[in-house]
């Protein structure tokens, strides 16, 4: 392949954000964008001459003009606009939430796999620096045997009652903070351990909105009775930024994480990785972070960039496969079945 | 082009911005939350001889220029360096409202000015459609009008939209962003990016020059992408003549020393530093420490 044709399908925030990142690449040629709104094409038509618009994204994927597409629609759209995809030989990037069904999402994982074709959903918090070296850490075995991770993303996100009309105020569009923040935290946890062997509980409670949730816990445990507790709040009005925070506990020691930097506490000086006994601290900006062009932050740029060489070379995406997204899934509606409990 | 002053104080630490501690961010905000305290460090800094300052133009800032306005004679004749648009404000309403019912709400609310007024007579969307340029006029226009009546010199894009609009590229874009500061304003074009050899080598492409280009530059390599090595070749390789050269986060947000900062710092081909302290001791030490080529 020499260049990888890239086509854009939903171009609100996010596919505004995607475009600009991933036209920077140097093997990426950018030939499509689908949108409803035929301000937005009209206007993209007159200053990207090069690149075809679509009002309906089955034209576009029928068009033969790409090789790939970076989906950002509607979370309730996905599966639809994924199937047909995969119909047509085409590599998908997914915005998260994956889809709003875990059978779904099982579905799409099936057909991809089957087909080979390289598929990833924007879980884009494993190209953050700070979790990338966690898990490394835990990789090499730092802390001993992980027994406890306590997770935590909070946020002021919602800080008053919600209008019943916005996106955010309906689960199937992905609103909800289990949706927009804790399918990270779920993901993560993922990253780091694997699939949950189990959710053993889960409440939800609300704040300002009626419909979707404010306030998330979640139980699991993980492989080798790793046991986590997430916690996710996105009316917290004390955080001004949103912030993930990791205190994973193990037997020879412990790791702080948050999107500031990272923290290691060891009971025994570990030599080989120059480690002292009791705490070392390393801030965000000290961790070492390349990215090829910064837009939004390095690690959305390091997930599209991934992705896009993934394509290129018919390889593995280092981001997270459906099949990852698809376990995700699985604990979130854990969580929305046991509301009806 | 009109050369650019080489020591600018500028803001993040009056608006809780801290890359390396929320804890740190919030102290900040919450002593700067009284614009007397903002005021004390702009009077300390103007006595250790800066004469330059970068304000980019949030919710508060307004209120800052007033009392800069009100007050000329304390100031003489400060250079202003400020940027625009604030992107969290855009950022939040256009996750609210979509991305054009953003834009509208900021060209028309509480702007009833003459020339906005015909506009509404057109109709925004037929702007939005037909006229992209036109709807970036007024929206510098609407951002540029807190800064009225003060000596501005320069007037940079803020990084995140300027980055996010690079990844387009679209020369028409940048040439009729430049054009219009010089024509309209009288001052330099500026843009601020966190991509710098990347937005030389398109503005080299698009034969576009005489702008003064802030970004990231310090010994730790913080934020400066791709990388510190491609940085410092294309900063030696700069013409200033063309390019005006301003670092900013010279002090990687604190994680290196203001010694080890400026051994780096004054060792390039820079044209200016912008920083930030809150101590007279550190605007002190950080002024006697920059020592341009």
């Amino acid at each position: 392949m020499d260049k990888v044709r890239i086509g854009i399908i939903g171009f609100g925030r996010m596919g505004i954000t995607h475009y600009s990142i991933i036209n920077t690449h140097p093997d990426v040629e950018m030939t499509a964008i689908a949108d409803t709104s035929s301000m937005m094409l009209n206007m993209i038509k007159k200053y990207l001459p090069t690149v075809k618009m679509f009002e309906d994204y089955k034209d576009l994927l029928k068009s033969g003009l790409v090789d790939a597409v970076i989906v950002c629609t509607p979370s309730s759209m996905h599966y639809d606009v994924c199937k047909m995809a995969c119909e047509n030989g085409i590599s998908v990037f997914c915005e998260k939430p994956f889809t709003t069904d875990p059978k779904l999402a099982g579905d799409l994982a099936n057909m991809f796999e089957v087909k080979g074709l390289v598929n990833q959903v924007g879980y884009v918090y494993r190209f953050d620096a700070v979790f990338k070296k966690v898990k490394e850490l835990l990789g090499q075995g730092i802390i001993g045997k992980v027994v406890h991770t306590n997770a935590q993303f909070l946020s002021l996100t919602i800080s008053k009652p919600q209008p019943e009309k916005g996106w955010r105020s309906k689960r199937e569009n992905g609103g909800g903070c289990t949706y927009e923040m804790g399918s990270h935290v779920i993901d993560l946890m993922e990253f780091f351990y694997g699939k949950p062997e189990k959710v053993v509980g889960s409440m939800t409670n609300h704040v300002y909105s009626e419909a979707v949730e404010d306030i998330t816990d979640v139980q699991a445990v993980y492989t080798g009775g790793m046991t986590a507790n997430i916690h996710v709040n996105w009316c917290d009005y004390t955080y001004r930024k949103p912030m993930l925070k990791l205190d994973i506990h193990g037997t020879k020691g412990k790791i702080q994480a948050d999107l500031y930097g990272y923290k290691v506490f060891l009971r025994e000086e570990n030599k080989a990785a120059g480690l002292p006994e009791g705490w070392s601290s390393v801030p965000m900006n000290m961790i070492p972070d390349p990215c090829p062009y910064y837009v939004r932050g390095t690690s959305f740029t390091n997930q599209l960039y991934a992705f896009a060489d993934a394509v290129k070379e018919a390889k593995t995406t280092t981001g997270c496969s459906f099949r990852s997204a698809t376990d995700t899934q699985e604990v979130i509606h854990t969580i929305f079945a046991n509301e009806k409990n | 082009m009109e050369r650019i002053d080489q020591i600018i104080f500028g803001d993040n630490q009056f608006f809780g911005i801290n890359h390396r501690s929320q804890e740190k961010a919030e102290e900040m905000l919450k002593r700067f939350g009284n614009i007397d305290n903002i005021f004390e460090v702009y009077d300390n800094a103007y006595d250790c001889g800066v004469k330059a300052v970068m304000l980019n133009s949030n919710e508060r800032a307004a209120a800052i220029c007033d009392r800069f306005r009100e007050n000329k004679s304390r100031y003489g004749e400060l250079a202003w360096y400020p940027s625009i648009p604030y992107p969290y404000k855009y950022a939040n309403m256009v996750n609210e409202l979509g991305i054009f019912p953003a834009i509208s709400e900021v060209l028309f609310k509480g702007n009833s000015a003459g020339g906005v007024l015909s506009i509404i007579g057109k109709g925004a969307s037929a702007l939005f459609t037909k006229d992209a340029m036109k709807m970036m006029e007024m929206l510098i226009d609407v951002e540029y009008k807190m800064f009225r009546d003060l000596n501005v010199k320069c007037l940079f894009l803020q990084n995140v939209i300027a980055d996010l609009v690079l990844g387009y590229n679209i020369k028409e874009v940048f040439e009729h962003y430049c054009e219009y500061i010089r024509k309209k304003y009288h001052i330099s074009p500026g843009i601020i990016t966190l991509n710098m050899p990347y937005l030389i080598s398109k503005l080299k492409e698009w034969g576009i020059d005489e702008v003064v280009i802030c970004s990231s530059i310090n010994a730790a390599g913080f934020n400066m992408h791709p990388s510190k090595e491609e940085y410092e070749k294309v900063i030696a390789a700069n013409d200033p003549s063309k390019y005006q050269l301003m670092a900013m986060n010279v002090l990687a947000s604190g994680s290196i020393t203001v010694q080890q900062s400026f051994d780096y710092i004054n060792s390039l081909k820079l044209q200016s530093v912008v920083f930030g302290a809150s101590s007279k001791g550190h605007i002190k030490s950080t002024v006697d420490a920059i020592k341009l080529k």
